[in-house]
């Protein structure tokens, strides 16, 4: 039922291409029925013919040649219609799933047996390979579907005129063969569709662990173990699919096995009548023909079944992934932030899990303009500080508010617009060193780019490139160093027109000097806005800062 | 690229196919026998049908005496679907076979590499190892037994029409082979459409995985409108890409189906006219029969080419995938002979990568890598457990080779003797390390207790250098599972002591499974702090005679980082230790220091005044 959730909108806004790509189709399959049909008619009639002279020649020639080049065109057409629809259908659809994630950001973190996003591999791997997975759905799937209904229409109107007696045991192999084995199939094969999808998550999980993690599998000589683990989950695919393949292979049998049934039942009701001259040579002929014709028209109905399952599961995670609810809710008729923005915490604990505690009755007020260096032991809830700033999450009990205003009552935009957050591991975005800058600050002049990378020490080494501020940075930030990468997300982060801003731990993987040099200049580049730093770094480089914050272990405030 | 493949690069990846295939064994081959035969079979199916209506419409035969033939014909139909069923499970088989020992030796091999990967689009490469084996399918389950029938069964079926008329017979014989050529015409403009929609599609899922690796980051900077924009771009790039190619693909099956047509049409008409007499010669003297069973003959001369049109695609499809791996193994860096090498479908079982590599490394000469070199000697030198590193006339390359990070005359690490590493980020101190552990490859000489590390049993090699990186490798399991990664056999006090040592201890006590405590793939539902001091602990379990430590406090606060300092001093006493560190208070627990700066390698002294050490940032 997701699936059709989920594309029925969709489907819906095609509707035009999506019919056309149908017409054709019928009228290809119609015209393939009755070229076989009448060939076999005209051929039998020939045969049948004393009179040479007497036949009408010329009807039936021209229908054939006639038939034969509409078909061809029709199937054609039928094809890049169809084509073409289901692909902006994708198109649409990409975009779709993307803009109802970006509503649900942050997604609230589940344990994974629920279903529930776990890990970024995770969440990419659904992405692409689930909606590539209902590539051409409608072509080899719906279009079928349609075509064989419409084929067991044609034979039972032509079979009701000219052969009533094989009318109802054929249409009912026809539609067991139209409905039963593909409804049999897409049944049979759910299971093992899913298994298989879940699999290829996990392989593609596997791939990006061994490709990050390398390393210290080699350093620690367990190649093998990660072999050993592909392997086995290599071998379980391999047989899921195997198992998923076998089924569509044991329907297209069964089909088979009806088409002799339909055939023998025509001939044997065809025969009978023939001999008690209920029906002309001919037209058995031409019956017998069609019916084949039709059943032909049925065996591509399995080819798009055989990717129901397979679609059907695509469409139930990425369904269950749009269904992930937000981890905040956010209110209805927000209060605007004031101009002054304080920031107040009052008694505010939050636990990732009850045995996970990271902030206990922490209460604290740093006022507007005001820099700030925040340390403590790793695990003290820095991070989670920011985080309950942000309100990418609610505290689980206590008020954290700006200017006065509880954040629960704020537009989250309004948040996202005022705080800003250099995060701990911030990505270097595929694209050049501009775009990358421009996510803080669209608005951004190259002056100020210039500036701000000058400010992070990293003008030097950009302007060495050879496209300069038009140089390309990789996924990971492939012509970055580590140091670079961080520096790169940094000025990002200052070039925001935020008011307020937090760091967390902006000199991770930088030299001392560099560390220094930075974390020195940080409250001259706030200019004025509120600038919190999370940081390990040692007392003695943070005394450019207005105050310096210590929360401890058990993530309440130390006196520093 | 150009659009149109050069002839040896068609070779090249026929003779990809045909070992791909080798590892298929007997089901590939019952995979094109089977349907062949079924094919075969037709032959008769539409004699005997041809014949019955013979019998019953032109000489008036009752129903009741033909009941046999109608039920043999069933049976026919019956045994050709059984045929076909056996030659798809058949496919399935050898198909699933295929992929599986492909993948396998894939994953080996980026394993195995000492190239680094770290920096690639790695959503690419497991789509490659996921996504584009699975498109090598279609390739042995459809097109290839479909090419052996296109080849034979318009053959065999034309001889058999002869038999009846000469004249049908030629019709199909003439028709039938004008086909193959005008779909090799087409395909030729298919496929280079077809590689460059796979690049679209390689490249759609990079950038999705970019970007929803930094949804969050995007999202609070309220680039939501935007780059949703911009995957709707390259949505409607791919579908341009892909229209491109299918259009292309679709006039080759139209082309099909215009001789099909005209078959069947021709044959209607020609038999049909000369039933009427207009025809003068031999078609006026053919029986209904013999009539009928041209007729039904006349599309199925045609079907098993429209059979491997339909799976046309599907060879381009696998084509496209096997160029899509190589280029994605050579865009890795891996050397692109050993990445030929990798899709050739060899298990890891009967192929021993390191010693293939190391062939091709000897033969080459360019590159001198330890621990390629290994494989050539098996169970040779072991040294002693208080040895130290030597490096001379040592040469370290960034892996595109562009960017020389490292050159050293002479350094070496005496036994037992500790010393930090220092030196601006990016400078390649991470690399230095891991081509002292014989990780990585270098130009020049390195010897573990004057023991060319080459020349070593590699297992002896693992043992006596531990190394530990600054991105740990989390298998899913237990806390007592992944400490174990470091030593398979340690027992549980083993366990607990290397977790006290590493301070991971405390973080085990607050969790009410201890050492069972699940780990989630890449160390999830572990903070940066405790992964550190779960990697950390590994060390404790280890016992080298060398011991590099990349970063080895990073996320640990200045207590913790004391405590581990303390432990790992009592660890590395009597072995040698080389502590790549930014950390000032790290550096100060070392006797010395060496800092890595402009290309080379200088004494430091590790309390040097910070302003003094690198003032300039250098082109890192």
């Amino acid at each position: 039922m997701n699936l059709l959730v989920l594309l029925g909108p969709l489907y819906r806004q095609q509707a035009g291409r999506l019919m056309l790509a149908l017409m054709l189709g019928l009228v290809t399959l119609f015209a393939g029925v009755a070229l076989l049909g009448i060939s076999g008619w005209f051929l039998t009639a020939a045969a049948m013919t004393t009179a040479g002279l007497a036949f009408n020649l010329f009807g039936p020639s021209s229908l054939i040649r006639g038939l034969s080049l509409l078909r061809i065109l029709a199937r054609y057409g039928e094809k890049v219609a169809g084509h073409d629809a289901t692909l902006a259908l994708l198109s649409t659809l990409r975009s779709a799933v993307f803009t109802r994630l970006f509503a649900r950001i942050p997604l609230r973190q589940t344990a994974s047996a629920t279903g529930a996003p776990t890990s970024h591999a995770d969440l990419m791997s659904r992405l692409t390979a689930d909606i590539d997975q209902l590539d051409s759905l409608f072509v080899i799937g719906v279009s079928p579907l349609v075509n064989g209904a419409f084929a067991a229409l044609l034979l039972g109107t032509v079979l009701a005129l000219a052969l009533p007696t094989a009318l109802l045991p054929v249409l009912a192999l026809l539609s067991l063969g139209i409905f039963g084995v593909p409804l049999a199939l897409v049944l049979l094969a759910r299971g093992p569709a899913r298994q298989v999808v879940r699999h290829a998550a996990t392989m593609r999980g596997m791939v990006i662990e061994a490709v990050e993690s390398g390393d210290d599998l080699r350093a620690f000589d367990q190649t093998m173990l990660a072999q050993h683990r592909f392997e086995a989950l290599n071998l379980t695919l391999a047989k899921g699919r195997r198992r998923l393949a076998r089924t569509g292979a044991f329907a297209a049998f069964a089909l088979q096995a009806l088409t002799a049934a339909a055939l023998v039942c025509v001939l044997l009701n065809g025969l009978e009548a023939l001999s008690s001259d209920r029906l002309s040579g001919p037209v058995l002929v031409g019956l017998l023909l069609a019916t084949m014709a039709s059943f032909e028209a049925v065996s591509a109905i399995l080819r798009g079944v055989a990717r129901f399952g397979l679609a059907a599961a695509s469409a139930e995670r990425l369904a269950a992934l749009l269904e992930t609810p937000c981890a905040i809710e956010a209110e209805a008729h927000p209060v605007m932030l004031p101009p002054s923005l304080d920031i107040e915490l009052i008694d505010v604990s939050f636990a990732y899990a009850p045995d996970r505690p990271a902030l206990q009755a922490l209460s604290l007020k740093i006022a507007q303009g005001e820099t700030v260096a925040l340390t403590g032991p790793s695990g003290s809830g820095k991070s989670t500080l920011f985080q309950l700033l942000l309100r990418l999450r609610d505290p689980d009990s206590g008020t954290v508010s700006l200017g006065g205003i509880d954040l629960t009552w704020a537009d989250p935009e309004e948040i996202h617009a005022t705080v800003a957050l250099l995060e701990q591991d911030a990505p270097v975005f595929m694209g050049s060193i501009r775009d990358n800058l421009l996510i803080g600050n669209p608005h951004a002049g190259d002056g100020a780019l210039w500036e701000m990378l000058d400010a992070v020490q990293l003008s030097a080494t950009i302007a060495a490139l050879p496209d300069r501020l038009d140089a390309f940075v990789g996924e990971t930030g492939s012509t970055l160093s580590a140091g670079q990468a961080r520096r790169l997300c940094l000025a990002r982060t200052l070039l925001s027109r935020a008011e307020i801003l937090l760091l967390d731990e902006p000199t991770a993987s930088l030299d001392p000097a560099l560390e220094e040099a930075i974390l020195f200049a940080l409250p001259r580049l706030a200019r004025g806005r509120t600038l919190i730093v999370a940081t390990h770094a040692p007392t003695s480089r943070l005394q450019g800062f207005d105050r310096h914050l210590r929360l401890s272990a058990k993530g309440g405030l130390e006196s520093a | 690229m150009s659009a149109i493949p050069s002839a040896t690069e068609r070779a090249a990846r026929r003779v990809e196919m045909r070992r791909l295939a080798r590892s298929g064994g007997f089901a590939l081959k019952a995979t094109i026998l089977l349907p062949l035969m079924a094919g075969l079979l037709l032959v008769i199916q539409a004699r005997l049908l041809a014949g019955l209506l013979d019998q019953a419409i032109a000489q008036d035969i009752p129903p009741a005496a033909l009941l046999t033939s109608v039920l043999g014909l069933g049976g026919l139909i019956l045994t050709r679907a059984a045929l076909g069923l056996a030659g798809e499970h058949a496919g399935v088989f050898a198909a699933e076979r295929i992929k599986a020992a492909l993948r396998a030796s894939l994953f080996s091999g980026l394993l195995r590499n000492d190239v680094r990967l770290s920096r690639q689009a790695s959503g690419a490469l497991a789509s490659v190892l996921v996504d584009q084996v699975d498109q090598l399918d279609g390739y042995f389950t459809r097109f290839l037994p479909a090419t052996i029938q296109a080849a034979m069964l318009p053959l065999a079926f034309a001889v058999a029409v002869a038999q009846v008329d000469l004249w049908v017979a030629l019709l199909f014989l003439l028709t039938a082979p004008l086909i193959p050529i005008f779909m090799a015409l087409v395909g030729w403009g298919a496929e280079a459409a077809a590689r460059d929609q796979a690049e679209a599609l390689s490249r759609l899922s990079g950038h999705f995985a970019d970007r929803l690796r930094g949804i969050l980051t995007l999202k609070l900077f309220g680039c939501e409108l935007s780059e949703t924009e911009a995957v709707k771009a390259a949505g409607e790039d791919l579908r341009r890409r892909t229209l491109r190619v299918l259009r292309i693909a679709f006039l080759s099956s139209a082309v099909l189906e215009f001789f099909a047509a005209l078959g069947v049409a021709g044959v209607a008409l020609y038999v049909g006219l000369g039933y009427l007499g207009y025809l003068p010669g031999h078609a006026g003297s053919l029986t209904l029969a013999e009539g009928l069973f041209c007729l039904l003959m006349a599309p199925e001369v045609y079907q098993p080419l429209r059979l491997m049109a339909a799976h046309y695609h599907d060879k381009k499809a696998a084509e496209s995938a096997l160029s899509e791996i190589a280029m994605r193994i050579k865009a890795s860096g891996l050397d692109a002979r050993s990445g030929e090498r990798m899709i050739t479908g060899e298990t890891s079982s009967t192929l021993h990568p390191e010693r293939m590599m190391t062939r091709e490394a000897v033969a080459t000469g360019v590159m001198d890598t330890p621990a390629l070199r290994e494989g050539l000697a098996d169970g040779r030198a072991c040294p002693r457990q208080d040895s130290g590193l030597e490096i001379a006339a040592f040469t370290l390359w960034t892996p595109d080779r562009r960017r020389r990070l490292l050159q050293a005359p002479a350094w070496s690490l005496k036994p037992g003797s500790h010393a930090a590493l220092l030196g601006e980020s990016g400078i390649g101190k991470t690399s230095f390390l891991q081509a002292l552990a014989g990780l990585r490859a270098f130009e020049g000489e390195l010897r573990l207790g004057g023991v060319p590390v080459g020349g070593m049993d590699p297992a002896c090699l693992r043992r006596r250098i531990t190394l530990l990186n600054q991105r740990p490798f989390f298998l899913p399991g237990s806390v007592a599972d992944n400490l174990r990664f470091a030593a398979p056999e340690a027992s549980e006090g083993a366990l607990l002591d290397a977790a006290e040592k590493s301070g991971l201890l405390a973080d085990l006590a607050r969790l009410p499974r201890g050492l069972d405590t699940a780990v989630g793939p890449g160390g999830h539902g572990l903070s940066g702090g405790q992964a550190q001091r779960l990697a950390l602990a590994r060390v404790f379990l280890t016992d080298p005679a060398v011991l590099l430590l990349d970063e080895p406090t990073a996320h640990l606060d200045a207590e913790t980082e004391r405590r581990v300092m303390d432990a790992l001093l009592a660890f590395a006493r009597g072995r040698s230790l080389l502590v790549a560190t930014h950390s000032q208070a790290v550096a100060a627990c070392l006797p010395r220091a060496w800092r890595i700066c402009e290309g080379g390698l200088w004494p430091s002294i590790a309390s040097l005044p910070l302003g003094l050490a690198a003032k300039t940032e250098t082109a890192a």
